[in-house]
C-alpha cells in the first residue's frame, strides 16, 4: 500500500568560534533544502533538493506558508558569531590572572527551523542546539595536567550563564586535580561512579540503540527478545525523551512532522518500548512515536534517539559517590564499541578518578571501562535524586547517518562490576 | 521534484561571481562543488529497500586582505547571494582572518569538460543491493544493512588572478554491515577503475574470510610468532599513514617533518601517490587549483616528501605537489593523498605466522593521533597453514611503533574504502606490537 508522502524542509545555521590562548576563530555554515519522500510498503524513496519550493500541486495554502517562511532573510549571523566571539575574549580575560598555561573555548550555536509532514499537514518546528566545552591547562609535576568541561544547552540566550557555570568550576577541578597523586589502574572489577549529564551516553548506546525499529527488525539487538522484562533494579526509568524541559536538543515534532514522545527505553526496571520512523512504525502495524530523524535534508528519516534521559533514582549524590572500597569516577566518556547483538561494550575514560570510600585519592588519566549491556543495568546501584544539574550534547552515528546532535541527561549514576583498566594497562 | 544532474552552470556562477565581487582584496577565490547522488539502503532482514536521489550544490570563499585570510562556505540562491558570500568572507579576514598571505597567482585552464551523459538509474543501484546482500546471506553472515551509493560531482576553482579549473569525475561504492555474535563486520569496496561496473565479488571474498575466522572457538593470541595483517585489518594504519604524511599533519604535529630523509621505518616500506588509477589521471589539478603529480612519499623505508596543500607547502619550505584537497564546503583545503599505494612484494613473508584477517567495528579506529584502536580476530598459520584460530583480541598500537616492526608486505594488495582509498597489501610485522 502506497502511503502518503512526507515532506521535510529545512533552514539551518551554524556559528562555531574557537579561541585557543589569543587565536580566534570563527565558522559559519548555512544550508537551506528540502525531500520529499514516498513509502511502499517497507519500501521508501526519498528525493532532495536545494534550496525550498512550495510549488507542488498536493501541498495546501497552508504547507505553503510554513514553507514560504523559510526563504524569509537569513538572521544575523555575523552577530551570533561577534557575541560569541565576545564571550569567549570575556572567558580569556578571567583566565589571565589563574596562571593557566593555556584556556580553549569552543562554542557553538545551532539552529534549524523545519518543515515536515504530509500534504494538508505540514508542521512547523525550531530546534536549537548549544555547546560550550571549556579546557584548562596548568602545569603539574613538570606535565600538562588538562581539565575539560562540557555541557550543551537550547537557547543561545543562556550560553553565557553556561559557560561561565564552567569556567566558574575550572580552577576547583583544576586544584583538585592537581592535588591528587598520578597512578595507574590495574585490570579489575570495581564499580564505577558516572558524573551527571553527558554520562547517560552509556544508557544512548546500551538501551537506545537496541531499540531503535530498524536495529529491532534487523533481529540483531540484544534487548529486544527482552521487551517488557525486567533487566535492572525496579526504581530505575530511562526514556528518549525530545521533550524533556532539559533536551539541549529537544523538538516538537519529529523529522517526519510527527508529534514527539517521550519514549521509555528501561521503564520500572523492565526493557521498555520501540522507537519508530513512520516507515517502520507502518511495516510494524503500530504508530510513529516521534523519531523519525535525519542529519539533514540530504537523508531520509530513519529510526533515531534524541535526548536520553536517566530519571532522578532513589540515592542521594553522596551515596552514589560514596561507595564503600575502592571506585572510579568518570565525567566524561568516548565509546568505543557495543556490540548489538550483545551488548559487550568498550567505554573510554579521559579523565578518571580513583575513589576510596567515595574521596577522590587519585588522578587516573585514561581509564577503559568493559562491560556486558544485560549485566550493566542488572548492576545500576545506585542513581541520585536531584534533578539532572548538568547537561550534555553530542554526536551519534548511525549506518552513513552522522553525527546526529542528540542529548543527554542524568542525575549521578552508579554501576557495580564493571572491568575497568588503565588504558595502557590492557591485556586483550 | 525535479534533482538536477551536476552542472557546468555552477562554475559559470562562480566565474561571474568573481568577476562582479568587489571587495579591496588581494586575492578572492571561489570553489564550486556540485553533486548528484544516487543511494540504495537494503535491510535484508525486513527486504526494506530505500532509495535516496539528490543533488546539491555549494560554494566556499576565501579572500585574502591585508596579510589576513577569511572563509565563508554554504549553498548559494543565486548570483546575488554568491556575491554575498565573498563579501563575507572578506570581513571574516577582517574581523576574524588567519595570518596569511595570498597564495602564488597560478593561470591553470584545465577544465576537463567531459561531457555528462550517464545517467542515475535507480534499478541499477537497487539490483547492485540485492545483489551484494543475496551473496552475503549465501555465504552465512547475518547482513544488517547494505548500502549503495553512486555519485557524480563537478568541482570548480575560479580565482580573481585567474585561476579557472574544473573536473567532473563520478565514483560507486558498495558498503556492508554483518553482526555476528563478536560485534559487527563491516566492509566496503569502489569501483576499481574510472569507468565500468563495480565488482562486489572481492568484498565478498573478504567478509568471508573475516567470519571464517569466527567461526569457531579461539585461542589467544601467540606472541611469538611474526604478525600478517591482511589488508582489511591494515586498512586503518594505511589510513593512518596517508594521515601521517599530509603536510597538514606534519605541521600539526611536528615528527615526521624531523624524519624527512631519515631512515625511519624499515626499508621494505615504499609508498607513493601517482594520482592515477591504473594510469589514467584521477584529476588534473587539486582543490587549490595546482597541478596533480605523482609523489614518492616514502622510498626504502625514508619519507622522501609530504602531501602538501598550498598553507603545509608554504609553511615547511616545500613545493605545492597538488595534494589539497577539501574533505567538504566547510573544510579548508588539507594536504590528502589521492590515490596512495603501499607496494607489495618486498621483505620476507614466513610461512609460520599468526594472521590476522578479520576486523571487528568499533567506533573509532584512530580515538587520539597517532593511536590506532582495532579488533582482529584470525589464525595461527604452520607452513602456510591455517591450524587454530585466534579469538577477538583489542590490538592497541601506535602507528609508528607498528610500522617499525614491519619485515614484509604481500603481494595482494587491494584498493580499500576502508583504508581511505590507500591500495595495501598485507604487512608482516616481526612479532605483535
Amino acid at each position: 500500500m502506497t502511503e502518503p508522502a512526507v515532506y521535510f524542509a529545512e533552514r539551518r545555521e551554524a556559528v562555531h568560534v574557537l579561541r585557543r590562548g589569543d587565536r580566534t576563530t570563527a565558522e559559519v555554515g548555512r544550508y537551506l533544502g528540502m525531500g520529499r519522500s514516498t513509502h511502499h510498503g517497507g519500501d521508501a524513496r526519498y528525493e532532495y533538493d536545494r534550496g525550498v519550493r512550495a510549488d507542488a500541486a498536493e501541498l495546501s495554502a497552508s504547507d505553503r506558508e510554513h514553507l514560504a517562511a523559510l526563504r524569509g532573510p537569513w538572521p544575523a549571523e555575523v552577530a551570533a558569531r561577534d557575541v560569541l566571539s565576545a564571550l569567549a575574549a570575556d572567558l580569556a580575560d578571567r583566565a589571565r590572572p589563574m596562571g593557566w598555561s593555556l584556556l580553549t573555548v569552543s562554542l557553538r550555536v545551532y539552529d534549524q527551523r523545519i518543515v515536515a509532514g504530509v500534504p494538508g499537514g505540514l508542521r512547523p518546528d525550531r530546534r536549537r542546539f548549544c555547546t560550550a566545552n571549556l579546557e584548562a591547562t596548568v602545569a603539574a609535576d613538570g606535565r600538562p595536567l588538562r581539565v575539560r568541561r562540557d555541557s550543551a544547552i537550547a537557547d543561545p540566550a543562556g550560553l553565557p550563564a553556561l559557560a561561565g557555570g564552567l569556567f566558574d568550576r575550572l580552577p576547583g577541578d583544576l586544584a583538585e586535580a592537581a592535588a591528587l597523586p598520578e597512578r595507574t589502574l590495574p585490570d579489575g572489577v570495581r564499580p564505577v561512579v558516572f558524573d551527571p549529564g553527558a554520562c547517560a551516553i552509556v544508557f544512548h548506546e546500551l538501551c537506545g540503540h537496541p531499540l531503535e525499529a530498524d536495529v529491532v527488525a534487523s533481529r540483531q539487538s540484544y534487548l529486544a527478545p527482552l521487551l517488557g522484562k525486567p533487566v535492572a533494579p525496579g526504581w530505575l526509568t530511562v526514556l528518549d525523551d525530545p521533550l524533556s524541559a532539559n533536551a539541549s536538543f529537544g523538538y516538537r515534532v519529529d523529522d517526519e512532522g510527527v508529534e514527539a514522545s517521550p519514549v521509555p527505553l528501561i521503564r520500572d526496571g523492565a526493557v521498555g518500548e520501540i522507537m519508530h520512523s513512520r516507515s517502520t512504525a507502518a511495516v510494524a502495524g503500530t504508530v510513529a512515536n516521534g523519531h523519525g530523524r535525519r542529519m539533514s535534508y540530504l537523508y531520509p528519516a530513519i529510526p533515531r534517539q534524541a535526548h536520553t534521559r536517566v530519571l532522578p533514582g532513589p540515592n542521594t549524590s553522596g551515596e552514589v559517590a560514596g561507595a564503600p572500597g575502592e571506585a572510579v569516577r568518570v565525567g566524561r566518556l568516548r565509546v568505543r564499541y557495543v556490540h548489538l547483538t550483545t551488548g559487550e561494550f568498550g567505554l573510554h575514560a579521559p579523565q578518571a578518578l580513583l575513589l576510596r570510600d567515595g574521596v577522590p585519592v587519585a588522578r587516573l588519566g585514561e581509564v577503559h571501562l568493559f562491560g556486558r549491556g544485560l549485566d550493566a543495568l542488572r548492576e545500576v546501584e545506585a542513581v541520585a535524586a536531584d534533578p539532572a544539574a548538568w547537561i550534555g550534547g553530542g554526536g551519534c552515528g548511525k549506518l552513513n547517518q552522522g553525527p546526529l546532535i542528540v542529548g543527554f541527561e542524568q542525575p549521578a549514576v552508579r554501576i557495580g562490576g564493571l572491568r575497568t583498566v588503565s588504558a595502557g594497562e590492557v591485556a586483550g | 521534484m525535479t534533482v538536477p544532474f551536476p552542472s557546468w552552470d555552477a562554475v559559470r556562477l562562480a566565474r561571474e561571481a568573481v568577476a562582479a565581487a568587489a571587495p579591496a582584496a588581494d586575492e578572492v577565490e571561489l570553489w564550486v562543488h556540485d553533486t548528484a547522488e544516487l543511494s540504495c539502503s537494503l535491510l535484508p532482514a525486513t527486504g526494506a529497500l530505500t532509495t535516496v536521489h539528490g543533488g546539491g550544490w555549494g560554494y566556499a570563499s576565501r579572500v585574502w586582505a591585508d596579510g589576513r585570510c577569511g572563509w565563508a562556505a554554504r549553498a548559494v540562491d543565486d548570483l546575488d547571494d554568491l556575491c554575498r558570500l565573498i563579501d563575507q568572507a572578506h570581513w571574516t579576514a577582517r574581523d576574524y582572518g588567519v595570518p596569511k598571505q595570498p597564495p602564488p597567482v597560478i593561470t591553470v585552464d584545465t577544465a576537463r569538460r567531459q561531457p555528462i551523459t550517464s545517467r542515475l538509474f535507480a534499478d541499477v543501484v537497487q539490483s547492485s543491493a540485492t545483489g551484494l546482500a543475496d551473496k552475503l546471506t549465501a555465504i552465512g553472515a547475518a547482513v544488517q544493512a547494505v548500502i549503495v551509493n553512486r555519485y557524480q560531482t563537478i568541482a570548480g576553482l575560479v580565482t580573481r588572478s585567474g585561476a579557472d579549473a574544473a573536473e567532473y569525475y563520478s565514483d560507486e561504492r558498495l558498503m556492508a554491515r554483518c553482526e555476528t555474535p563478536y560485534g559487527a563486520v563491516s566492509d566496503a569496496q569502489s569501483r576499481m577503475a574510472l569507468h565500468g561496473r563495480i565488482d562486489d565479488e572481492p568484498l565478498v571474498a573478504r567478509v568471508a574470510d573475516a567470519l571464517g575466522a569466527l567461526a569457531g572457538p579461539g585461542v589467544a593470541p601467540p606472541g611469538d610468532l611474526p604478525v600478517v595483517l591482511r589488508p582489511a585489518v591494515a586498512a586503518p594504519l594505511a589510513g593512518a599513514l596517508a594521515w601521517l604524511l599530509s603536510g597538514t599533519t606534519a605541521i600539526a604535529y611536528g615528527g615526521i617533518a624531523k624524519a624527512l630523509g631519515r631512515q625511519l621505518f624499515p626499508r621494505c616500506l615504499r609508498v607513493d601517490d601517482p594520482g592515477t588509477e591504473q594510469g589514467e589521471p584521477l584529476r588534473t589539478v587539486d582543490d587549490e587549483g595546482y597541478r596533480v603529480r605523482p609523489v614518492e612519499l616514502v622510498a626504502d623505508g625514508r619519507p622522501v616528501a609530504l602531501l602538501h596543500s598550498v598553507d603545509s607547502a608554504r609553511a615547511m619550505g616545500h613545493e605545492p605537489n597538488g595534494r589539497g584537497i577539501r574533505f567538504g564546503l566547510p573544510e579548508q583545503p588539507i594536504g590528502q593523498a589521492i590515490r596512495m599505494r603501499i607496494a607489495g612484494g618486498r621483505g620476507v613473508m614466513p610461512a609460520d605466522h599468526l594472521e590476522l584477517c578479520c576486523r571487528i567495528d568499533n567506533l573509532n579506529t584512530m580515538p587520539v593521533a597517532g593511536r590506532l584502536e582495532l579488533i582482529v580476530a584470525g589464525w595461527i598459520v604452520r607452513g602456510g597453514r591455517r591450524i587454530r584460530r585466534v579469538a577477538p583480541f583489542e590490538l592497541n598500537v601506535d602507528l609508528l611503533s607498528a610500522l617499525r616492526l614491519l619485515i614484509g608486505t604481500g603481494d595482494d594488495a587491494v584498493r580499500l574504502v576502508t583504508a581511505a582509498e590507500v591500495t595495501l597489501p598485507s604487512l608482516v610485522l616481526r612479532r605483535l606490537p
